[in-house]
C-alpha cells in the first residue's frame, strides 16, 4: 500500500521547494492553511461516505453547497438576523439536502459504474436551475419581504450579499495565537468533532454495510443488504454533509456569491482528498484532513513560487490548477491499474486439489 | 417494424424541436429578422458541425463520449500557430494548420489513448479530467514557447502569446467566403458546406468499410469483437486518434470562421455542448450517426442563436446562457440515465 | 425436542422465468434435526428453490412464486426479501459471500454485529459503535464448536479456500435462532480429507436439531450423510424417498434421465486421422473450470463433449477463445497452436460457436446480412469490393448478398430481409445466422457450445441435421459440447464425459444411460479411451 504515502509525500516535497521558491514565511503559509481548513474541512468529509460506497467522487457536494446558499438566502429574505436567522438557514439547508441528495441518489442507482459522470452533470444541471431560480423567480414568483437582496431592476437576487448579520456567532470564540500563528481552537475542534462523528458513523453496522457495498454489490445481496438503500443514504449523508460544509464556510467568510459561491468546491475537496493518498475506491477520515492542508498549502505559495521562478505569477496559477484537476485525474487512472492488477492476482482459480488447512 | 428506418424521432427531440417552434414563434412576434437568423445559423452549424462528429469515433467503438475534447482541440490550436507564426496566409496556411493539428493530434490520440484503454468503464470521467489538467500544462505552452510572429505574442512587458490572435490578415474567414452563393436574402456559405459536407460523408463511408465496421463490432459488443479474433486495443487506439483530428480539423473550421484563435482556458467549454447537440440529435451514450449528429448541431445552434436575442428583449440577458447550460446538462444526464444498461443485478444464479 | 416435528414443509412450488418453467410442482418436508438431499444439475430447478427459500430478491422481481411453504406449521407470505432469514434460515453459499477486506470475525458477524449501545435502546442498534471485542469472541466461539482454530483478526483475501468454506459455514451458524441450515454444494472446492471434516461438522449440526438441506452432485457424500434424499430434473420432483431405499445407481439414472432410448445411429467407421489434440488442456472459465482434458480428435468424426452444469464442457470453446488463461498444449494437423492468437487459429482452419450466442456469437443490432460476413471479412478478407484498399475497403455488397441467400436456403433461415436487424429474429433463427457466420470462414473443424440451446423443438431437430449434413458434405469436424445427452448419443461418433473438470470417460452414443449418470457424478473413475 505505499501508494497511499507517495501522493502526499510528492506534495510535501513540492510545498518544501515552493515555500523556499517563494520566500513566503512559514506563519504566512501556516495561517493560511488554518484558514482554509476551517472553510473546507467538513466539505472534504462530505466526498468520504460515497467513495466508500463504491460510487467514486462525489461531484455533486456543490449541490449540497447550494442548498446551504438556499438556506441563507432564505433567511435573509425572510429577514432574520443573528442567531434565529442562521438557526433557519441551516435547517432550511439541511432539510434540502436530505430531499435534493434521495433524488441524486435514486439517480445514481439507475447509472451503477458511470456515478462520478452523472454526479458531475447533475452538479451542472443543478447549477443551471439554481441560477434560473434565483435570477427569475426570486423577487417576482417568489415574493421576498427583505428586498435588500433583490436586484435592482425588480427580478432576481443580487450578485454578492452580506452575510454580516450571521458573522462572527463562533469565529472569534478560543482563539489563541501561538508563535505567530492565529488558531481559533473552537472552529478546528468543531472541524475534527465532524471528523470524529464520521469516523464514528463508519465503524456502525451501517458503516460496515457501506464498506460491503462498496466492495461487491452482489456479495452484499446474497448476504441480505440492500444495496440500493444503502447507496442511497450515502448520497444523503454525502449532500447533508457537504451542505453543513457550505454553511460553514460562508459563515466563515461572512459574503454570499449567490451565483458562483457554490462552484469549484467539488473539484477542489476532491483533489485534497486524493492529495491526502485516498482512493477512489477508499478514503479516511485522516486522509482528508492530511490532504486538506497539504493541498492547500500548495495553492498559497504557488503564485509567489511561480514569480520567483520563472517571473511570471501566470505560471503559478497554471500550475495551481494542474495541482487541482491533474491530481483528480491522476487519482482515476492509477486506480484502474490498481484495480486490473487486484482482479488477476484475485482470479478464482478454482483449485480442486487444494491441500492447505 | 422490419426496415431500419434512417432517422428515427425518440422524445428528446420532440422536446427540443417544440422548445424551437415556441423560440421561432416569439422571435417573430417581437420582430427579428429571421433571414439573417437563418444566415447565420447556417454558419454557426458549419462551424460547430466538426466537433459534433469529432465525437463519433470514440463513441461508436465503445469508448463512450470525448469529454476531453480539448486534447484534440488544442492539437488544432498549435497546428494554428505555427501556421500563423510562419506567416502562411490564404487557403494554404488553413490547409498546413489542419495538417499540422492533425499530426499533432494523432501523436496525442496515442498517448491519451493508451491512457484511456487503462480506465475502460470510466472514460468519460477520466477523459474530462485528462482534459482538463491538460489545459494548464498547454498555458504554460502558450507562454513559454518561442513564438517569434510579433504579431501572436504580448505587446512588451508581458511574456508569451495572446489569448486571442486575430486571423484577418491571415486567413480568416478563408473558407466562410469561397463559394459563398446568395439567393436573395438568404446567403450559403458553400465553402463551409462543403467542407462539413465532405467530413461528414467521408465518416459514413468510414463506417462502410472493413475496418469501420470492425470498430462498429467493438463499440456493440467488445466480447464478440475478441471471439472473432478482432484487436480491440488497436482499434480503440486508432478511433482515439480519429476523432482528435478531427477535433483539430474542427478547431481550424471555427477559428477561422470566428476570426481568431483562442487560446488559454477557451478549449475548456467545447466538449459539453458538443455531446449534448450530438445527444439532441437522437444518439445514444453508447452509439451515434453522422445524421444524428447533423441534425442535433443544427438543433443546438438555432437554440443558440434564437435564445439569445430574444432573452436581450425581455430584459434578461443572462437566462438564455443558463437556459442553453439547462438543456444541454438535462440532455447529457437524460442519456446517462436512459440507455445505460442496468445489470441484471438479481438475475445471478438461475 | 420433539425429533419428528416438522420444521419445513413445501407444497407444490411453482416457479416461472417469462416463458420458462424453472420449478413445476415441487414438494417435500423436512423434519427438525433430519438431513434433507437435494441433487439435481444446474438447470434442474435446484437454484431456483434456494433462492426462494432463501428469499433472494430475484424471485420477487421476476414474478414470484407460486406453491406454498410452512415453517414450523406457520404459512410464509411472498414477503420482501430476506424477510425468511430473520425466521431462522440460514445458507451456505456456493460461491462464497464473503467480503475479502474484512476479517473473519467480521465476515462471520456480517449484518449481527454485537453493539456497544449507549442509550439501551434497540431501534439505534444500526447506527451504534461497533464492539469488537464481543465479535472476536463470539466468532472464535462459533469456530470453536466447529473444531477449528484461527486467527479471527486475519483478512479473507489471506485464507485458502478450504478455510473460507469454513468460515462461510462458521458465518450461517453464528446465530441464536438457527433452524434450518440450507449448503449448497459445500464440498465442491474442497479435498476428499476437508470433505470429510465437513460432512462430520454437519452430522453435529443435525445432531443439534437444527435441520439441514444439503445440495450436492456427489452422490456417495449425499447417501453417507442424509436422511433423504430428492432428486430434480427439469423442474420437477422425479424421485423422493429415504436414503435407505436409494442407490447409487439409481439416483444417478434418475439425475440424467430416464430410458434413453436406444441411438438409432450406426456406428460409422472413421478414419482414425488425428486432426486435432488436446494434450493435458486447461482452461480457467470460472464456475466452469476444465482441468484436464487429453483427447485426440479424429478427421470428419463428430465428438460429443458433454458434464453436468459447471464441470468443464464449456470450457474448450472458450479456452480457444482466448476469453480465459489456459493451460497444457493444443495441436492442430500436427502443428503446435497453443501459443498462437485467437486470430490466427481461426486462419487455420478452427471456428468457434460459443452457447452464449447472443452476448459473444452475434451482433443484434447489426443486420443479418453484416453479421454473417464478419469474420469472413475481417480475418479473411473476404467479401471487399476494393482488395487493394485493405482495411478501407468497403463490402463487396452483392458477393455477400448471393452468399446469405445460399444459407438463407440451406439452413433456412426465416427472416424478411437481410438487412433487418438479427435481434429481430426468434432464437433458433439467431443461432443459424450465428452458424452460418461460423461456416461463411470454410472451418474444417467447427466446435460448437450448446447448439440448441433456447431454441424451440422444431427448430432443434431441423438444427441437429444441419449439423450432420456439415459434417457429411462439408467435411467438417465436429466436436459439440452439450448437456442434452439425447441429442449427442444422435449425432456424435464418441461422447466424452467430464466430471469436475477431468475426464470421466469416453462412451459410445450406444451405451445406458445408467453408465452415463455414473461418469457425470464422477464415479467410476475408469477412463476408456476409445
Amino acid at each position: 500500500m505505499e501508494r497511499r504515502y507517495k501522493v502526499p509525500l510528492l506534495f510535501l516535497f513540492l510545498i518544501v521547494g515552493g515555500i523556499f521558491l517563494s520566500g513566503l514565511s512559514v506563519n504566512f503559509v501556516l495561517n493560511g492553511v488554518i484558514n482554509r481548513f476551517i472553510r473546507n474541512g467538513i466539505m472534504v468529509l462530505a466526498l468520504i461516505v460515497p467513495i466508500k460506497a463504491g460510487m467514486g467522487l462525489n461531484f455533486s457536494v456543490t449541490v449540497g453547497a447550494m442548498c446551504a446558499q438556499v438556506g441563507y438566502i432564505m433567511a435573509l429574505a425572510l429577514g432574520l438576523t443573528s442567531f434565529s436567522g442562521s438557526a433557519l438557514a441551516l435547517v432550511g439547508s439541511l432539510v434540502l439536502a436530505v430531499i435534493v441528495g434521495w433524488l441524486i441518489g435514486l439517480a445514481l442507482n439507475r447509472v451503477r459504474g458511470k456515478e462520478m459522470i452523472a454526479t458531475m452533470i447533475i452538479g451542472l444541471l443543478a447549477n443551471g436551475i439554481y441560477q434560473l431560480i434565483f435570477l427569475t423567480c426570486v423577487g417576482d414568483i417568489i415574493p421576498v419581504r427583505n428586498t435588500s437582496i433583490i436586484l435592482s431592476r425588480g427580478i432576481g437576487v443580487r450578485n454578492t450579499v452580506d452575510l454580516k448579520v450571521f458573522r462572527g456567532l463562533l469565529d472569534n470564540l478560543g482563539v489563541v495565537t501561538l508563535f505567530g500563528i492565529r488558531l481559533p481552537l473552537v472552529m478546528i475542534a468543531i472541524v475534527i468533532c465532524f471528523g470524529c462523528c464520521l469516523y464514528y458513523l463508519l465503524n456502525t453496522p451501517f458503516g460496515r454495510k457501506i464498506k460491503c457495498v462498496g466492495d461487491s454489490i452482489e456479495k452484499s445481496q446474497q448476504v441480505g443488504i440492500f444495496a440500493d438503500k444503502i447507496r442511497l443514504k450515502s448520497m444523503i449523508v454525502s449532500t447533508v454533509i457537504a451542505a453543513v460544509g457550505h454553511f460553514v464556510y460562508l459563515q466563515n467568510i461572512g459574503m454570499l456569491n449567490v451565483y458562483t459561491g457554490h462552484l469549484k468546491h467539488e473539484i477542489f475537496a476532491s483533489a485534497a482528498l486524493m492529495a491526502g493518498g485516498a482512493t477512489i475506491k477508499d478514503a479516511t477520515v485522516r486522509q482528508g484532513f492530511v490532504g486538506l492542508v497539504l493541498f492547500h498549502a500548495l495553492f498559497i505559495v504557488s503564485p509567489q513560487a511561480g514569480q520567483a521562478l520563472f517571473n511570471n505569477p501566470a505560471l503559478g496559477e497554471y500550475f495551481r490548477s494542474f495541482v487541482a484537476y491533474g491530481t483528480i485525474a491522476f487519482a482515476l487512472i492509477i486506480n484502474s491499474e490498481d484495480k486490473k492488477r487486484a482482479d488477476i492476482a484475485r482470479k478464482p482459480i478454482v483449485e480442486y486439489s487444494d491441500v492447505n488447512m | 417494424m422490419i426496415k431500419k428506418h434512417l432517422y428515427v424521432l425518440k422524445s428528446p427531440q420532440y422536446v427540443i424541436g417544440l422548445f424551437l417552434l415556441v423560440l421561432v414563434i416569439v422571435a417573430r412576434n417581437i420582430g427579428m429578422d429571421l433571414a439573417t437568423l437563418f444566415n447565420d445559423s447556417l454558419i454557426k452549424f458549419s462551424m460547430n458541425g466538426i466537433f459534433v462528429l469529432s465525437l463519433l469515433p470514440m463513441l461508436n467503438s465503445g469508448m463512450g463520449m470525448n469529454f476531453g475534447m480539448p486534447v484534440g482541440v488544442v492539437a488544432g490550436l498549435i497546428g494554428l500557430c505555427i501556421a500563423v507564426n510562419y506567416n502562411i496566409v490564404g487557403v494554404s496556411g488553413i490547409i498546413v494548420s489542419m495538417v499540422l493539428g492533425c499530426l499533432v493530434a494523432v501523436f496525442f490520440g496515442i498517448v491519451y489513448g493508451r491512457i484511456l484503454l487503462g480506465v475502460s468503464g470510466r472514460e468519460e470521467i477520466a477523459g474530462t479530467f485528462i482534459g482538463y489538467s491538460f489545459i494548464p500544462i498547454m498555458n504554460f505552452f502558450w507562454t513559454l514557447a518561442p513564438f517569434s510572429n510579433r504579431q501572436m505574442l504580448y505587446p512588451i512587458g508581458g511574456s508569451g502569446l495572446r489569448p486571442r490572435i486575430g486571423l484577418n490578415a491571415y486567413f480568416g474567414k478563408v473558407i466562410d467566403n469561397s463559394l459563398y452563393l446568395s439567393i436573395g436574402d438568404i446567403g450559403l456559405p458553400m465553402g463551409m458546406l462543403l467542407v462539413y459536407v465532405l467530413i461528414g460523408g467521408f465518416l459514413i463511408f468510414f463506417y462502410r468499410t472493413s475496418i469501420g465496421k470492425a470498430m462498429l463490432a467493438v463499440g456493440e459488443n467488445p466480447n464478440f469483437a475478441k471471439a472473432s479474433g478482432m484487436d480491440c486495443d488497436r482499434l480503440k487506439k486508432i478511433s482515439v486518434c480519429f476523432s482528435l483530428a478531427l477535433g483539430a480539423i474542427g478547431i481550424c473550421v471555427y477559428a477561422q470562421s470566428f476570426g481568431f484563435i483562442e487560446l488559454y482556458d477557451a478549449p475548456m467549454t467545447i466538449a459539453f455542448p458538443a455531446v449534448s447537440a450530438l445527444l439532441i440529435g437522437g444518439a445514444t451514450a453508447n452509439k451515434g450517426t453522422v445524421l444524428q449528429g447533423i441534425v442535433g448541431t443544427y438543433l443546438f445552434q438555432s437554440i443558440y442563436l434564437l435564445s439569445v436575442p430574444i432573452a436581450n428583449e425581455l430584459l434578461l440577458p443572462e437566462v438564455s446562457e443558463i437556459m442553453r447550460t439547462i438543456i444541454a446538462n438535462g440532455i447529457i444526464l437524460y442519456a446517462l440515465l436512459m440507455s445505460h444498461q442496468r445489470r441484471n443485478l438479481y438475475g445471478a444464479s438461475l | 425436542m420433539d425429533q419428528n416435528k416438522t420444521l419445513l414443509k413445501v407444497t407444490d412450488l411453482t416457479k416461472h422465468y417469462d416463458a420458462e418453467c424453472a420449478l413445476k410442482d415441487v414438494s417435500f418436508e423436512v423434519k427438525r434435526g433430519e438431513i434433507l438431499g437435494i441433487v439435481g444439475a444446474n438447470g434442474s430447478g435446484k437454484s431456483t428453490l434456494l433462492n426462494i427459500l432463501y428469499g433472494h430478491p430475484v424471485i420477487k422481481n421476476t414474478g414470484g412464486y407460486m406453491g406454498e411453504f410452512y415453517i414450523e406449521g406457520v404459512k410464509i407470505k411472498q414477503n420482501e426479501p430476506y424477510d425468511v432469514m430473520k425466521l431462522g434460515i440460514g445458507m451456505v453459499h456456493q460461491e462464497f459471500a464473503l467480503f475479502n477486506e474484512l476479517t473473519v470475525a467480521e465476515n462471520i458477524k456480517l449484518c449481527k454485529e454485537h453493539t456497544r449501545s449507549i442509550t439501551g435502546l434497540n431501534r439505534y442498534q444500526e447506527l451504534s459503535w461497533i464492539d469488537d471485542e464481543k465479535n472476536r469472541q463470539s466468532a472464535e466461539e462459533t469456530l470453536r464448536t466447529l473444531g477449528i482454530s484461527l486467527d479471527t483478526s486475519s483478512k479473507i483475501e489471506s485464507l485458502s479456500t478450504t478455510m473460507k468454506q469454513f468460515v462461510e459455514l462458521a458465518r450461517a451458524l453464528n446465530r441464536e435462532d438457527l433452524k434450518l441450515l440450507i449448503l449448497d454444494e459445500p464440498t465442491a472446492m474442497l479435498n476428499d480429507v476437508d470433505s470429510k471434516i465437513l460432512m462430520g461438522l454437519i452430522d453435529k449440526v443435525a445432531k443439534k436439531g437444527i435441520s439441514v438441506i444439503f445440495v450436492s452432485h456427489r452422490l456417495e457424500e449425499v447417501l453417507g450423510i442424509c436422511d433423504s434424499v430428492m432428486v430434480l430434473r427439469d423442474g420437477n420432483c422425479v424421485n423422493y424417498q429415504k436414503s435407505e431405499m436409494c442407490t447409487l445407481k439409481g439416483l444417478a439414472n434418475d439425475m440424467v434421465g430416464a430410458q434413453i432410448k436406444r441411438s438409432e445411429k450406426n456406428g460409422r467407421l472413421i478414419d482414425k486421422e488425428v486432426i486435432m489434440k488436446f494434450d493435458a488442456y486447461k482452461v480457467a472459465y470460472p464456475g466452469e473450470v476444465l482441468e484436464e482434458l487429453t483427447l485426440e480428435v479424429y478427421k470428419n468424426e463428430i465428438i460429443g463433449i458433454t458434464s453436468l452444469s459447471g464441470h468443464g464442457k464449456l470450457a474448450v470453446g472458450k479456452g480457444l477463445m482466448d476469453f480465459y488463461p489456459t493451460g497444457g498444449r493444443l495441436w492442430f494437423k500436427g502443428e503446435n497452436i497453443t501459443e498462437l492468437s485467437c486470430r490466427d487459429r481461426f486462419r487455420k482452419g478452427i471456428s468457434v460457436l460459443c452457447e452464449d450466442r447472443k452476448e459473444v456469437g452475434l451482433l443484434l443490432e447489426h443486420s443479418i446480412k453484416d453479421n454473417i460476413g464478419f469474420t469472413a471479412n475481417q480475418v479473411f478478407h473476404q467479401y471487399k469490393k476494393y482488395p487493394k484498399l485493405k482495411i478501407l475497403s468497403p463490402l463487396n455488397q452483392k458477393a455477400l448478398a448471393h452468399s446469405v441467400d445460399s444459407y438463407k436456403s440451406f439452413l433456412d433461415i426465416k427472416f424478411q430481409s437481410m438487412k433487418q436487424p438479427v435481434k429481430q429474429l426468434s432464437g433458433g433463427n439467431q443461432q443459424k445466422v450465428a452458424l452460418a457466420r461460423c461456416l461463411a470462414t470454410d472451418p474444417e473443424v467447427l466446435i460448437i457450445s450448446e447448439p440448441t440451446r433456447g431454441i424451440d423443438i422444431a427448430a432443434k431437430e431441423k438444427l441437429l441435421d444441419y449439423l450432420r449434413i456439415i459434417n457429411e458434405k462439408n467435411n467438417v469436424t465436429l466436436i459439440i459440447a452439450s448437456s442434452e445427452l439425447e441429442e449427442l448419443q444422435r449425432l456424435c461418433d464418441r461422447i466424452v464425459v467430464l466430471s469436475e473438470g477431468k475426464c470421466q470417460a469416453v462412451l459410445p452414443p450406444t451405451a445406458n444411460s445408467g453408465e452415463f449418470g455414473l461418469a457425470l457424478s464422477g464415479i467410476g473413475g475408469a477412463i476408456n479411451n476409445d
